[in-house]
C-alpha cells in the first residue's frame, strides 16, 4: 500500500513537473519570425536585350589596324554580332544609339539607354598605345539598377583586333549567361571547290566568325576530318594521297610540317585527341576489321581498345579522359556505345531505329552529340543515352562538332557544296558562318590562350 | 476494505489534493504573461502601413461622461453671443479656460468635435461628471490623468511587420521579373540583407547567401547573384513606408530579401 501511494505521488509529481515544464516553454517568448525573408522573383527567359553603342576613342590615331575611331565602329559591331549570333541577346546598335564620348564610357547616361529597352549596356573605348599596341576597354553595365556588372581591358597587337573584340564579347556573354565564351576560337575545316567528281579538298583555318581565312594546304591531295588539338598546336585529319590508302596525319600549325601519325601500312582513319592532347584516337581497319586504338600525338605503338566483329569507329574521349563513346555496327546497323578509356566496359547508349553515327562528347561532359543517320540530322543524348533531341530537323545536317562551352555545335549542312552552321543547343537557333567555298567537316577549336 | 486500508486510502485522496492545489499555485503564479496588453488587430492583407493604434500613451484615458453639472463661469459673453449656432459638439458647452475674460467672445468655430479630451487638457480642473461611459465597455482604462483615448500602445509587432514587409514586397515586385541564364537556374535562390536609407533609398545590399542544390548549377549562381541584385537596385528607393517603423527593432531599416525566381515564363 505504501509502495503504491509512494508510486502514485511520484507519478503525480512527475506529471506535474512535465505540465509545468509545458508550461514553462509554452511562456518563453516565441522566436522572432524575423528572418523570414521578403521573397519576390519572376524568372523569364527570352532573349536579352542588350545596347551595344560605337566605342569612342581618346585620341583618333592611325595604326596598323587602321584608324581608333573607325576600329570602336568595327569592334561595337563584331562584339553586337557575337552576342546576337549566341541566340540568347538581342543587340540594340551600334548604329541608332546615342554617341558616348570618351570619359562617358565608364560613367553612362543610363536614362538614354534604358529608353532602348535594353536590360544591359556594353560601352568601351580602342586606345592607341605609345608600343604600337592597342588597348581595347570593354564595360558592362545593368541599365535598371544603374550598375557596373564588369570590365576589362585587352592589350594586343593591331593585328589581333579582331580577337579582342570576340574577348570582349566572351567576357559579357560569359558574366551574363554564366556559361563559358566562345567567340575567341577558330575554325579548322575542309573546303571545298570544283564538280562532284574531281573536288579539290584543301585544309582552311578561320576565325570562329570566318574572318581571318586561310588555306592550309594546298589541295594536291584530299583532306578530310579535321580535328584540333585542344593545345591548338596540331590538328589531325585523314588525307587520300593519290590512290593510296586513308592515312591519318598531324599537321603542325606553327610550322605548317605535316607526318603520318601511324608507321603501319592499314587504312587509318577517324582521329580524335584525348582532352589532354597527348594521344589521338583512331580507327585502324586490318584484314577487313576496323577497330579503334590510340596512341600518343608524337607517335609509337597503336594499342588496341575494341575486338569486336564489324566497324568500331568514331572514338571520342569524355572531358576528364576517363571514358570514350564511339560507334559500332556489331548489332547489325551504326549505333553509339561508351566504354572506359582502356576499352573495358563496352555497353550500347543508343537504341534508335536508323543509326547513329559520328559521337562527340561535350566539353561540359553532360552531353554526347551525333549524326542520325538515315535523315542526317544532328542530335544529343546524355552519356546513359536518355533524353534524346533532335536540333536540326528539316535540314541535311552532319558532323557535328561542339563549341568549348558546350552549348553550341557546329557542323555541315548540305550534301553537296556544304555549308558550315551551328546551333544553340539550348534555344535551337541557327546560324551560318560564312566561308569563301563549300565548307565541311568543321572543327571547333578551344578557346584561345591569351 | 479494512480500516488500515481506508486510512491509507484517505491519506492518499488528502494528499493528492494537497499535490493539485500546490501544483495549482505554482502553475498559476506566473498568470500575468506579458501578452495579455490589449492590441487591435490589424489584418494585414487589407490594411494599410500604420498600426491600429500607434499611440504609445502608457495607460488610456478614463472615458467620462459629459458633464452636466453648470461650469460656475457660462463664459459671458458680451452681446452678440446668440444661443450659439448650432455646434455639433455639446461638450463644447465647457469652454476653454480663456486666458481674458473680455475678448473671450468666441463665436465658437464649429471645430471638430474633439469630445474628451477638451475637458481633460485642463490637469487642474479635475472634470467630476460620471466615469460610466460608452467607453467603459471597451474597457478602456479609469486613470483619470491620462489624456489618450485610444487603447494601449501597440508596439511593432508582428502584424505591422508582415504589413511592411508585404508592402517592400509589393514595391520590389515591379522589379522581380529577370531573365534567367538559363530554365535551370530558376532553382536557385539567393539571399541577400538590405539596408535603406530613412527615405527609402538603398544604403546597402549585403550578400548572404545562395540556395542550391545541384552542382551543375553552380556555373549559374554568380549571375543569379547579380540579377537578385538587380531587383533591389532597380526597385528602390521605396516610398511611402511608414516613418515610425524605420527604426525599431524589425522595421524596415534592415531587412532579409530572398531572391526567389521559381516561376518562370
Amino acid at each position: 500500500m505504501k509502495a503504491h501511494n509512494l508510486r502514485t505521488l511520484c507519478l503525480a509529481a512527475c506529471l506535474l513537473t512535465g505540465a509545468g515544464a509545458a508550461f514553462a516553454q509554452d511562456s518563453q517568448p516565441q522566436p522572432q519570425s524575423d528572418d523570414e525573408p521578403v521573397r519576390v522573383g519572376e524568372g523569364v527567359t527570352t532573349v536579352q536585350p542588350i545596347a551595344i553603342p560605337y566605342m569612342p576613342t581618346p585620341a583618333a590615331a592611325d595604326t596598323a589596324a587602321g584608324n581608333t575611331e573607325a576600329l570602336g565602329r568595327q569592334i561595337a559591331q563584331i562584339v553586337a554580332t557575337d552576342l546576337g549570333n549566341s541566340g540568347n541577346f538581342t543587340p540594340i546598335g551600334p548604329g541608332g544609339l546615342p554617341a558616348v564620348a570618351f570619359p562617358q564610357v565608364q560613367a553612362p547616361d543610363y536614362p538614354a539607354f534604358s529608353a532602348t529597352g535594353a536590360n544591359n549596356l556594353v560601352q568601351g573605348f580602342v586606345q592607341a598605345n605609345g608600343n604600337g599596341t592597342l588597348t581595347v576597354g570593354c564595360y558592362l553595365y545593368d541599365v535598371s539598377g544603374q550598375t557596373q556588372v564588369a570590365r576589362a581591358g585587352y592589350v594586343v597587337q593591331p593585328r589581333d583586333w579582331r580577337r579582342a573584340a570576340h574577348r570582349c564579347a566572351d567576357s559579357i556573354y560569359s558574366r551574363l549567361t554564366g556559361e563559358g565564351g566562345y567567340f575567341d576560337t577558330r575554325i579548322v575545316y575542309v573546303s571545298e571547290t570544283g564538280p562532284a567528281r574531281r573536288r579539290i579538298k584543301r585544309l582552311a583555318i578561320m576565325d570562329y566568325d570566318g574572318a581571318n581565312h586561310r588555306f592550309l594546304t594546298n589541295g594536291q591531295y584530299t583532306v578530310l576530318t579535321p580535328r584540333f588539338a585542344p593545345d591548338q598546336r596540331t590538328v589531325t585529319f585523314m588525307t587520300y594521297q593519290g590512290d593510296r590508302q586513308p592515312r591519318v596525319m598531324v599537321y603542325d600549325i606553327e610550322s605548317g610540317q605535316v607526318r603520318p601519325l601511324v608507321a603501319q601500312p592499314y587504312m587509318t582513319f577517324a582521329p580524335r585527341y584525348s582532352p589532354d592532347s597527348s594521344r589521338i584516337i583512331f580507327s585502324m581497319a586490318i584484314n577487313g576489321n576496323t577497330d579503334i586504338y590510340t596512341i600518343p600525338v608524337g607517335g609509337g605503338t597503336p594499342t588496341r581498345l575494341t575486338n569486336a566483329p564489324g566497324i568500331d569507329t568514331g572514338g571520342s574521349f569524355s572531358p576528364d579522359g576517363r571514358r570514350i563513346v564511339f560507334e559500332s555496327d556489331r548489332s547489325g546497323n551504326q549505333q553509339l556505345y561508351v566504354m572506359n578509356a582502356d576499352g573495358s566496359n563496352q555497353r550500347r547508349i543508343s537504341f534508335g531505329g536508323g543509326g547513329y553515327a559520328t559521337p562527340v562528347w561535350s566539353p561540359r561532359g553532360d552531353l554526347i552529340a551525333f549524326t542520325r543517320t538515315g535523315s542526317f540530322q544532328i542530335g544529343v543524348m546524355t552519356p546513359e543515352g536518355a533524353n534524346a533531341r533532335i536540333l536540326t530537323s528539316g535540314i541535311y545536317a552532319e558532323g557535328p562538332s561542339w563549341a568549348p562551352n558546350g552549348r553550341a555545335i557546329m557542323f555541315t549542312r548540305g550534301a553537296s557544296q556544304g555549308q558550315l552552321w551551328y546551333v544553340d543547343v539550348a534555344s535551337g537557333a541557327l546560324r551560318r558562318v560564312a566561308t569563301p567555298l563549300g565548307g565541311s567537316d568543321p572543327a571547333w577549336s578551344p578557346l584561345r590562350p591569351n | 476494505m479494512d480500516r488500515a486500508e481506508a486510512t491509507g486510502f484517505g491519506v492518499s485522496v488528502v494528499g493528492h489534493c494537497a499535490l493539485l492545489a500546490a501544483a495549482w499555485l505554482v502553475v498559476s503564479r506566473p498568470t500575468p504573461p506579458a501578452v495579455s496588453r490589449a492590441f487591435e488587430v490589424s489584418y494585414v492583407d487589407e490594411v494599410g502601413l500604420t498600426a491600429a493604434s500607434p499611440d504609445p500613451a502608457p495607460s488610456a484615458q478614463a472615458s467620462v461622461a459629459p458633464e452636466v453639472a453648470p461650469p460656475e463661469e457660462a463664459a459671458p459673453a458680451p452681446a452678440p453671443a446668440p444661443v450659439s449656432e448650432p455646434t455639433p459638439a455639446p461638450p463644447r458647452a465647457a469652454p476653454r479656460p480663456a486666458p481674458s475674460p473680455e475678448r473671450a467672445a468666441p463665436p465658437a468655430r464649429p471645430a471638430p468635435p474633439q469630445p474628451a479630451r477638451q475637458q481633460g487638457n485642463a490637469a487642474t480642473q479635475r472634470n467630476t461628471g460620471s466615469r460610466l461611459g460608452a467607453e467603459l465597455l471597451r474597457g478602456l482604462g479609469n486613470d483619470r490623468n491620462a489624456r489618450s483615448n485610444s487603447p494601449p500602445a501597440a508596439t511593432y509587432g508582428p502584424a505591422e511587420r508582415a504589413s511592411v514587409r508585404q508592402a517592400i514586397a509589393r514595391a520590389l515586385m515591379r522589379c522581380q521579373r529577370q531573365p534567367l541564364p538559363a530554365p535551370e537556374a530558376a532553382a536557385i535562390r539567393v539571399n541577400y540583407r538590405v539596408t535603406l536609407n530613412q527615405d527609402g533609398s538603398l544604403a546597402s545590399a549585403q550578400f548572404v547567401s545562395v540556395l542550391n542544390d545541384d552542382p551543375a548549377l553552380e556555373r549559374y549562381e554568380r549571375r543569379m547573384r547579380d540579377i537578385a541584385l538587380n531587383v533591389i537596385n532597380a526597385c528602390t528607393p521605396i516610398r511611402g513606408l511608414p516613418a515610425e517603423f524605420y527604426d525599431v527593432p524589425g522595421g524596415w531599416r534592415s531587412f532579409p530579401y530572398q531572391f526567389d525566381p521559381r516561376t518562370v515564363r
